[in-house]
């Protein structure tokens, strides 16, 4: 579905990503692990076309994204959740999701969508009308996801979705991510909580300084002596 | 002291803040949305009204059907202005937009200069010579209209920001552009409507002081000098915060030279605006709210 | 490659700038202009300098500086944009770089102040045919030179016709206000009134200075009117002049007289932007094409400047005209155009009325200070929609009409 191959990076001079390749299969859920700083972010914005590429290609869909602009990428149904939310923040929770919902196949299924959001995240039906910034951390998370929802995407990228949160709230997140999944969503999903997103993972790889240093199976890369040291706590 | 110069300096006042808010609200779009300060924006009032001028004068259009022209006119010459201009500057340093914009304010005026002459020039209508009388306050109807109209294309502006998928979608890019992208939203598209927008709203604002003063190259700097404090009066980027700023503006002023003296009635309204940049940094209704 | 493009670039700059002035000094005198021809008050200074231009017109074609071999005099114009910082430089530009023997300016009296400072300090002689204000000829300067008569004998003028058209065609105003810019030009005037307004028993009600980029005057006029003066004197440029005379008509603001002093009112652009409100303003200044001077002086030298300008001569372009005279008269005299010679030359100009080519209503002389003492103004009023002279008599061409009818019985309201 998603076909990323041998893409650089840089960020002002310094290459962050280096002959990165892979590919994630429809319906799978990915998990990316590896150290801050290892480029996690940076992947996933240049798979957003946020950050331009040095060289290589991504297809998704068999199309060749490499060029397009942001928006363009989203309505064909990538989508990214980014790390540290980015919601509108004075506009009412039922803005934010409408204008995750603004353009193309989203816009005109917007209705549905929402009452889809609304059965997966209650609460953020009782607020509708409130501004989006007092809303909880863990609220602000799920309107993040429902907002993202409602560009419909095909395969969902959600970027440390887990941050800050408190565990219940977190359970709850991995809950959703699960069973958006099994609806038939793709999802790749970058955490720092690496055992959690393992496993509930079909596959995975490592990327330590811009570079893939492992990938397989989920629980292959969670058993590993290596990972286990380095990014589980084991 | 007596009471009619009272009622008649609060009744100017909120005439002439009115037309201070139009203004504001043109530059406070262009500074919530793509955070750039446009100096230029008062020479887009000067054109406004020197289109006005010469609809009515070569033309024989009603400087209020000329609305009709010179708000799409504006607008298409914003867009244009962001597209060519603007938009290569967005992610560059603040010294280099605020050079940008200071250079098209002065190309502007020298331009205005060079094809309109130096000389004031002002249009006589039939109407502009109607008075009306409330009691002891006297206005005459031009002011009215100019004030009915801002406030129309104000509240207009606002359910449109509010209401429609394109005005939240603005929004949106001024709250972060960042997130804007990720939802779908065409970032580029935006930043030239909002820019167009707001040189419309300068554009309207010059089409609606034609009937009731004068123009010359150098009158966008009076205007936009005022507009720069009611924009930071009211919260950068913030539109009701704009349209409240300049009323408070307009009544300063008028109240000002009815209690005091005119001579400083501009010295009252910088007054506030230190006041303010001390004591409120954010503006009195704080930052980006509708 | 690049290093010998730079070479080439700077010498010819080098030899323009060396070259030009020295193949010019042969022939010519080289004498400076400043005054605002852009800027808000741009009209006003194109019709000065269109006012010299017209004089050396006629002194070039009439031989030039005989004493100097012919000599023409060649105008260096230098734009002040109305600003006294950008006066400055200028002025200095004109006197080091283009070498000019004398300079005339700069209209306003708040850049006249400092821009002759700089004339006096690279004793260079400077003219002044327009601003008015007290001080300029008041700082023991010896290189200025003033024909026009100062803002506080022009206070005084105003205060006359006052008199004269309460005397003469009564009722007499007994309450007057004072309505002026609030730069040096109206302050140092309001400041005259103030002083003088007991000796004609004319009680002042009310004192209003206003910014002259004002937008909106609503709040001063009405104060004014609730203050029910009998006569408004009046300081203004030409933007403010609009607005102060749109706003008294809006909030129905009526008086006996209303007198400003030139400036904006007497602007040709003034009557075309207010049209019929400006009627029966009465404008003191200081010429008037309908001025009858000796013989038929005046009026041909207004019919040859019409045929070529297609209008009438005023305040600035008259006074411009005139004073290029006491430049010639001293060129002639002093038979160079070293600027000490010069200046003693114009300190003792003596040009009387009768055969004089200046078309001032008096004679041009300079006291120690620089001043001309006998400098005098003349009244004119708005009648349908022209100046007519009113005031002086025995120089007037019509009667005034006083008092002023209000708006409503004007039909206006």
């Amino acid at each position: 579905m998603l076909h990323v191959n041998e893409i650089n990076v840089h960020r002002g001079r310094v290459r962050v990503l280096k002959n990165i390749s892979f590919r994630i299969t429809e319906g799978e859920i990915c998990s990316v692990v590896g150290p801050n700083g290892a480029g996690k972010s940076t992947l996933i914005n240049s798979i957003s076309r946020i950050l331009p590429l040095k060289s290589g290609s991504i297809h998704f869909c068999g199309q060749n994204v490499g060029r397009l602009p942001p928006h363009s990428v989203v309505e064909l149904g990538l989508v990214q959740i980014p790390e540290g939310r980015r919601l509108f923040r004075s506009l009412t929770v039922l803005e934010n999701l409408e204008m995750g919902g603004y353009q193309g196949e989203g816009k005109r299924k917007r209705s549905e969508t929402l009452q889809m959001v609304f059965s997966l995240f209650p609460i953020l039906k009782d607020r509708k009308y409130q501004c989006a910034e007092t809303l909880s951390g863990g609220e602000q998370q799920m309107l993040a996801i429902g907002r993202g929802l409602m560009c419909l995407p095909k395969l969902l990228m959600l970027d440390e979705p887990s941050l800050g949160l408190a565990p219940l709230i977190v359970r709850i997140m991995f809950d959703v991510i699960e069973r958006l999944n099994r609806n038939g969503m793709t999802i790749l999903l970058v955490e720092q909580n690496a055992r959690k997103s393992l496993s509930i993972s079909d596959r995975g790889f490592v990327l330590e300084n811009g570079l893939i240093t492992m990938s397989g199976k989920a629980e292959e890369i969670a058993s590993n002596e290596h990972t286990k040291k380095a990014y589980l706590g084991l | 002291m007596n009471l009619d110069t009272i009622f008649q300096a609060l009744v100017s006042g909120i005439l002439t803040g009115g037309l201070f808010a139009l203004v504001a609200i043109g530059l406070t779009m262009i500074l919530g949305v793509l955070k750039i300060v446009n100096f230029a924006h008062g020479e887009f009032l000067m054109l406004g009204m020197y289109l006005t001028y010469y609809c009515y004068n070569v033309l024989g259009i009603d400087p209020y059907l000329c609305l009709l022209i010179s708000i799409p006119i504006f607008f298409l010459f914003g867009v244009a202005i962001q597209r060519i201009l603007i938009n290569p500057v967005l992610k560059s340093p603040m010294e280099i937009q605020i050079l940008l914009t200071l250079g098209l304010f002065f190309f502007l005026q020298n331009a205005a200069l060079f094809f309109f002459g130096p000389y004031l020039k002002s249009i006589k209508t039939g109407y502009a010579r109607a008075i009306i009388s409330i009691g002891s306050v006297n206005f005459s109807s031009t002011k009215l209209i100019m004030f009915l109209f801002s406030i129309a294309f104000t509240l207009v502006l606002y359910v449109f920001l509010k209401k429609s998928d394109l005005g939240k979608a603005i929004r949106a890019c001024s709250e972060d552009s960042y997130g804007a992208m990720l939802v779908g939203i065409n970032v580029r598209n935006v930043y030239m409507i909002a820019f167009g927008i707001g040189t419309a709203c300068a554009g309207a604002a010059g089409t609606l002081l034609m009937p009731v003063y004068y123009v010359d190259p150098y009158i966008g700097l009076t205007f936009v000098m005022t507009a720069f404090v009611v924009v930071v009066l009211g919260g950068m980027g913030n539109y009701i915060g704009a349209l409240v700023g300049g009323f408070i503006i307009g009544l300063t002023e008028s109240l000002g030279a009815a209690l005091f003296t005119a001579s400083l009635k501009q010295l009252a309204t910088f007054v506030i605006f230190i006041l303010i940049l001390l004591l409120r940094p954010t503006g009195l209704f704080g930052a980006r709210r509708m | 490659m690049r290093k010998y493009l730079v070479l080439i670039f700077a010498s010819i700059i080098m030899t323009m700038t060396l070259v030009t002035p020295a193949r010019a000094e042969a022939k010519e005198v080289r004498v400076g202009l400043l005054y605002p021809i852009s800027g808000p008050i741009a009209s006003i200074g194109r019709l000065c300098v269109q006012g010299h231009q017209f004089a050396v017109d006629k002194i070039n074609a009439e031989g030039g500086i005989k004493s100097l071999g012919g000599a023409k005099i060649k105008l260096i114009i230098a734009d002040t944009e109305g600003k006294a910082d950008v006066g400055m430089a200028e002025a200095e530009k004109l006197i080091k770089q283009e070498k000019v023997v004398a300079i005339f300016g700069a209209y306003q009296s708040g850049v006249t102040f400092p821009t002759s400072q700089v004339a006096e300090k690279y004793k260079t002689p400077f003219l002044i045919a327009q601003a008015v204000a007290d001080p300029i000829t008041e700082r023991g300067f010896k290189y200025i030179f003033r024909t026009q008569f100062k803002a506080s004998w022009n206070a005084v003028y105003t205060l006359d016709i006052l008199k004269w058209l309460g005397e003469k065609y009564g009722p007499m105003a007994k309450t007057v206000a004072l309505l002026y810019e609030n730069t040096l030009w109206g302050q140092s005037t309001a400041k005259m009134w103030k002083r003088k307004c007991p000796d004609y028993a004319f009680k002042i009600v009310g004192d209003f200075s206003y910014s002259k980029t004002a937008t909106d005057l609503s709040s001063t006029i009405s104060k004014l009117k609730g203050k029910k003066p009998d006569a408004v004197l009046q300081i203004s440029y030409l933007t403010d002049a609009i607005l102060v005379t749109k706003t008294m008509y809006e909030l129905d603001f009526n008086c006996m007289a209303r007198i400003p002093s030139g400036g904006g009112h007497s602007d040709p652009r003034f009557i075309e932007a207010v049209g019929n409100l400006g009627e029966n303003i009465i404008v003191n200044h200081m010429f008037h094409p309908s001025l009858k001077g000796p013989g038929t002086k005046v009026q041909d030298v207004n019919e040859a400047y019409k045929a070529k300008y297609k209008d009438d001569m005023d305040d600035y372009s008259a006074s411009s005209y005139s004073i290029t005279f006491v430049l010639k008269d001293a060129l002639e005299r002093a038979g160079s155009t070293n600027g000490e010679k010069l200046r003693d030359a114009i300190a003792t100009t003596d040009i009387g009325i009768n055969n004089s080519p200046s078309i001032y209503p008096y004679a041009l002389k300079f006291d120690k200070t620089g001043q001309d003492p006998v400098a005098t103004g003349i009244a004119t009023q708005y009648q349908n929609g022209k100046l007519v002279m009113i005031y002086p008599e025995e120089y007037a061409s019509a009667k005034p009409i006083y008092p002023m009818p209000s708006w409503k019985e004007r039909g206006l309201r």
